[in-house]
C-alpha cells in the first residue's frame, strides 16, 4: 500500500474499543496494527519508563508505545475522556498522551483524537475526522468509516451482552455470521461454581497482567462471570442506588455489578480485580467491601495487581478462596439436610 | 445541631465565621497533628487520598467535641475529590457513628438542591444575611491569601527568628474575629505593616522556589511537615500557586469562574497538557513553565501517595524541566513520610539551586533535574 503505518497500543481504552477503532482505520484503507498481547518485556520496559507511582495498566501501556515505536509510522494514543455522558474514565486516561510523549522514549508522531461522549453527536466524530485528514484521507470517506466503525461497535457490544465468547463476537462484527443459538457456550450446565469476577476491562483480558486469572479459575473448576455478561441496565439501576452518582465510568459498572450480585445472588462468590495504586478503585473497593460485609453471605475477595504479583502467590489465593466456597457450600447443604 | 468541617490550612477562619455568622453552632475540629492523621489513617482505605484520611480524623476528634454535623464540599469528578464525601460517610457509619453530612456540591442543574441544603443548615435566613455572610468570608479568604504571601517572602528574612510567625500568629486572630469586610481589610493592613517591619533584606545566597501540586497538601503545613516553613529556613523565598481562594473557585462556584482564570496557566502548560486532569493536575504542569519563565530557581510538586492527576503532572514534569532547565522536587507524602527523609531531601534541593546560581546555572542556565522518591514511603 505504502501509506502510513499506524499502531495502537494494546492496554487500557484498547479493550473497550478496538473494534471502533481498526474499523475505523480499515475504513479510511490505512493500514493499523495493534501491538502483541503483553509479555514479559513489554511489561518490563513500561515499568521501567513509567514513573513509580502509575499504576500497573498505565505502565504496561507504555511498554505497549515503546514496542510499537519502532516499527510504525505513527502511534494511535486517543485521549478517552468521557465514554458516556457525565462518566469520566480516569484523570490518567485524560493525561495519557502527554505521559506517553514525556516518559516513553523516542517516539512517531502520535494521532490523539478527543473522545469524549458528554454530548449527544460527540465531537469524537470530528476528531476521528481530523485524524483522518492526517493521514491524508477525504471528509466524505472518514464520515464513512467512522459510521461503518461505529455500527460494527454497537454490534460487538450487542453480541457479548448475549453471553458470547469475545472471539466470536469480534467475527460477528466484522459481519460474519453467528452460529446457532444452542451452540452458545452453557453457564454451569453441571452445577459448577460460579465467580464473579469484576474490574476494568485492561485487566480482566489482559491474562498477562492478570496472571491468567480466568484461566486458572477454570482449572479450579469454577466458571468465571465477568462484569460484562451482567444484566447492563440492572447493574447500571444497582450502581444509581447509591446516594450519589459514581462519576467513573468503569468504577460504576464495578460498582453495580457487585451491588446487583450482592442483592440478587447467582454466584458463590466476587473477585474484584484491580491494580496497586488505581486511585478511583481505592475508594470503590472499600465501599463495596463495607456493602459485602453488611449485606454478609457472598464472600468477597480482593485482588491487587502490581508489577511484583506473582503466580504463586495469586494460585495460593485463588485456592483458598474457592475452598473457603466449597465448605461454605457444603455446610450450608448439610445444614439443609439436617 | 452541632456543624463541623475538615480542616485545609487556614480555612477554618472564614468558614467559621461565615456560618457563625448565620446562627450556626461551630465546632472546629483540633488543629491538624499526629494523632488526626493517625485516626484518619487507622479507618481510611489504605490507598485512599491522604487528604481524604486527615479529613476523617478531623471528623473523628470533632465529635469528641460534641459535633454531629458535617459541611463538606463535593464534585463530579474526575479526581476523587467529589467521591470523599460518599466513602466517608459509609466508614463512619460503620464505626457507628451517626454524623450527619451535608456535602454542598457544584449545582448539577438543580439549584433548588442546593438551596435545601443551605436551608438545612442555617435555617430560614434571609438571602441579604447569607449574601453578607459569604462576603465576610470571601474577605477573609482574599486576605489570608495576601498575608501568606507575604509571610512566605518574608520569613526568610526575619531579623529576629520567630517574629513573621508571630505576627502572623496574632494576624490570624484578628482576622478571626473580624465581622465586617472593612474591618478584616483594617486587620490584613496591619498585619502586612508589621510583618514589613521584622523583615530585613533577603539574606546571602536567597534562592526562590515555587510550590505546586495537590491544594490540600498545599495549603495544610501539618500534611506536608511544614515544608513551605522549611524552605524558609534554608534561606528560600517560596512562592505558592495554589491558594484557598483557588479552591472556593474551583469547588464551590461553576466551572466558568475557575477556567477564566486559569487561563494563562492553561497556556503556559499547554505544550506540556493540553486538557485538563482534574485536581490540579493542569496547574502543576502550567505553574511549573510559568515559575521558570518568571526566573524562579526551581520547583517543588507537592502530593499525596497515589493522587491521580498529580501523577500526570510527575510523569510530564522531567519534560518541562529539561526543556527549561528549572530543577524540580517531587514529594509524595501521606501518613508514613519522615521529618527527617524530608529535611535532607530538602536541604540537597536548596544545596543543588545554590551552587546552581553560583555556576551561573541559574533560571533559564539550561539542564534540569528531577528528584522525584517518594518520601518515607516504600511500596509494599
Ligand atoms: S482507572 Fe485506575 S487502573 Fe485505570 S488508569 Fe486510572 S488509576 Fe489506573
Ligand atoms: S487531587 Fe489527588 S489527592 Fe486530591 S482528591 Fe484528587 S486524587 Fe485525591
Amino acid at each position: 500500500m505504502g501509506g502510513p503505518r499506524v499502531g495502537i497500543p494494546r492496554g487500557l481504552g484498547f479493550f473497550e474499543y478496538h473494534v471502533l477503532w481498526q474499523g475505523f482505520f480499515e475504513g479510511l484503507g490505512v493500514e493499523a496494527v495493534a501491538s502483541p498481547p503483553t509479555n514479559r518485556d513489554i511489561l518490563d520496559r513500561g515499568v521501567r519508563a513509567a514513573v513509580e507511582e502509575a499504576c500497573l495498566p498505565v505502565k504496561v501501556y507504555f511498554g505497549h508505545v515503546m514496542e510499537l515505536a519502532p516499527r510504525v509510522d505513527l502511534l494511535f494514543v486517543p485521549r478517552l475522556v468521557r465514554m458516556e455522558r457525565r462518566l469520566y474514565t480516569c484523570p490518567k486516561f485524560l493525561g495519557l498522551p502527554e505521559m506517553v510523549k514525556s516518559c516513553a522514549g523516542r517516539l512517531p508522531p502520535l494521532l490523539c483524537p478527543v473522545f469524549d461522549e458528554n454530548r449527544r453527536g460527540s465531537k469524537a466524530a470530528a476528531a476521528f475526522a481530523q485524524v483522518a485528514s492526517r493521514l491524508g484521507v477525504g471528509l466524505a470517506r472518514a464520515r464513512r468509516a467512522w459510521r461503518q466503525a461505529r455500527a460494527r461497535q454497537a454490534r460487538y457490544r450487542a453480541v457479548l451482552a448475549q453471553g458470547w465468547p469475545r472471539d466470536q463476537a469480534l467475527a460477528a462484527a466484522r459481519g460474519g455470521a453467528l452460529p446457532q443459538a444452542s451452540l452458545r457456550p452453557k453457564r454451569s450446565p453441571d452445577g459448577r461454581l460460579k465467580v464473579a469476577v469484576l474490574g476494568h476491562s485492561y485487566l480482566l483480558y489482559d491474562p498477562h497482567l492478570n496472571l491468567g486469572l480466568l484461566a486458572r479459575l477454570e482449572r479450579l473448576g469454577v466458571e468465571p462471570i465477568t462484569g460484562d455478561v451482567l444484566p447492563e441496565e440492572r447493574v447500571l439501576q444497582a450502581a444509581d442506588s447509591l446516594p450519589k452518582r459514581i462519576f467513573w465510568s468503569f468504577a460504576r459498572r464495578t460498582m453495580g455489578g457487585g451491588l446487583y450480585l450482592l442483592e440478587r445472588g447467582g454466584v458463590d462468590g466476587i473477585i474484584h480485580l484491580v491494580s496497586f495504586g488505581c486511585g478511583s478503585d481505592a475508594l470503590i473497593t472499600d465501599l463495596l467491601e463495607r456493602f459485602a460485609r453488611r449485606r454478609g453471605r457472598l464472600p468477597f475477595m480482593l485482588l491487587t495487581l502490581d508489577e511484583h504479583s506473582g503466580e504463586a502467590g495469586l494460585q495460593t489465593r485463588l485456592e483458598a478462596f474457592v475452598d473457603m466456597i466449597r465448605r461454605r457450600r457444603a455446610e450450608r447443604a448439610a445444614g439443609w439436610a439436617g | 445541631m452541632k456543624v463541623t468541617f475538615p480542616h485545609m490550612g487556614t480555612l477554618y477562619i472564614p468558614v467559621r465565621a461565615m456560618l457563625s455568622s448565620l446562627g450556626v453552632d461551630v465546632v472546629v475540629p483540633p488543629p491538624v497533628d499526629g494523632r488526626a492523621v493517625a485516626l484518619g489513617a487507622k479507618h481510611a482505605p489504605e490507598l485512599a487520598c491522604f487528604p481524604l484520611k486527615v479529613n476523617l480524623g478531623n471528623y473523628l476528634l470533632a465529635r469528641e467535641l460534641g459535633a454531629d454535623t458535617i459541611l463538606m464540599a463535593g464534585g463530579t469528578g474526575p479526581c476523587r475529590f467529589g467521591y470523599y464525601a460518599q466513602v466517608q460517610r459509609e466508614i463512619l457509619r460503620d464505626l457507628g457513628l451517626g454524623y450527619e453530612m451535608i456535602v454542598l456540591e457544584p449545582p448539577q442543574g438543580h439549584l433548588r438542591e442546593l438551596r435545601d441544603k443551605l436551608r438545612r443548615l442555617v435555617g430560614r435566613r434571609s438571602l441579604a444575611d447569607v449574601l453578607r455572610a459569604i462576603r465576610l468570608a470571601w474577605s477573609m479568604f482574599k486576605a489570608l491569601d495576601e498575608v501568606d504571601r507575604e509571610v512566605l517572602k518574608l520569613r526568610c528574612r526575619e531579623l529576629k527568628r520567630g517574629a513573621v510567625d508571630r505576627v502572623r500568629a496574632r494576624w490570624l486572630e484578628w482576622v478571626g474575629r473580624a465581622r465586617t469586610p472593612a474591618e478584616v481589610k483594617r486587620a490584613r493592613d496591619r498585619a502586612l505593616r508589621a510583618l514589613a517591619r521584622v523583615a530585613g533584606p533577603p539574606p546571602r545566597g536567597l534562592v526562590r522556589v515555587g510550590l505546586v501540586g495537590e491544594i490540600f497538601m498545599v495549603l495544610e503545613p501539618a500534611a506536608n511537615l511544614g515544608v513551605a516553613e522549611r524552605l524558609n529556613r534554608l534561606g528560600a523565598e517560596v512562592d505558592q500557586s495554589v491558594w484557598l481562594s483557588d479552591w472556593i473557585r474551583s469547588h464551590v462556584l461553576p466551572n466558568p469562574f475557575r477556567f477564566k482564570r486559569l487561563d494563562p496557566v492553561r497556556r503556559a502548560a499547554r505544550p506540556y497538557l493540553s486538557h485538563f486532569v482534574g485536581g490540579e493536575g493542569l496547574e502543576s504542569v502550567g505553574n511549573t513553565v510559568r515559575y521558570a519563565q518568571r526566573g524562579y530557581d526551581g520547583v517543588i510538586q507537592i502530593m499525596p501517595f497515589t493522587c491521580m492527576p498529580e501523577i500526570v503532572a510527575q510523569s510530564i514534569l522531567p519534560r518541562v524541566s529539561a526543556d527549561h532547565g528549572i530543577p524540580v522536587l517531587t514529594l509524595i507524602m501521606d501518613e508514613h513520610s519522615a521529618e527527617a527523609g524530608l529535611q535532607t531531601r530538602l536541604e540537597a534541593f536548596v544545596d543543588l539551586l545554590r551552587r546552581r546560581r553560583e555556576k551561573g546555572l541559574g533560571p533559564k542556565g539550561g539542564g534540569g533535574g528531577v528528584d522525584s522518591k517518594s518520601t518515607g514511603r516504600r511500596r509494599r
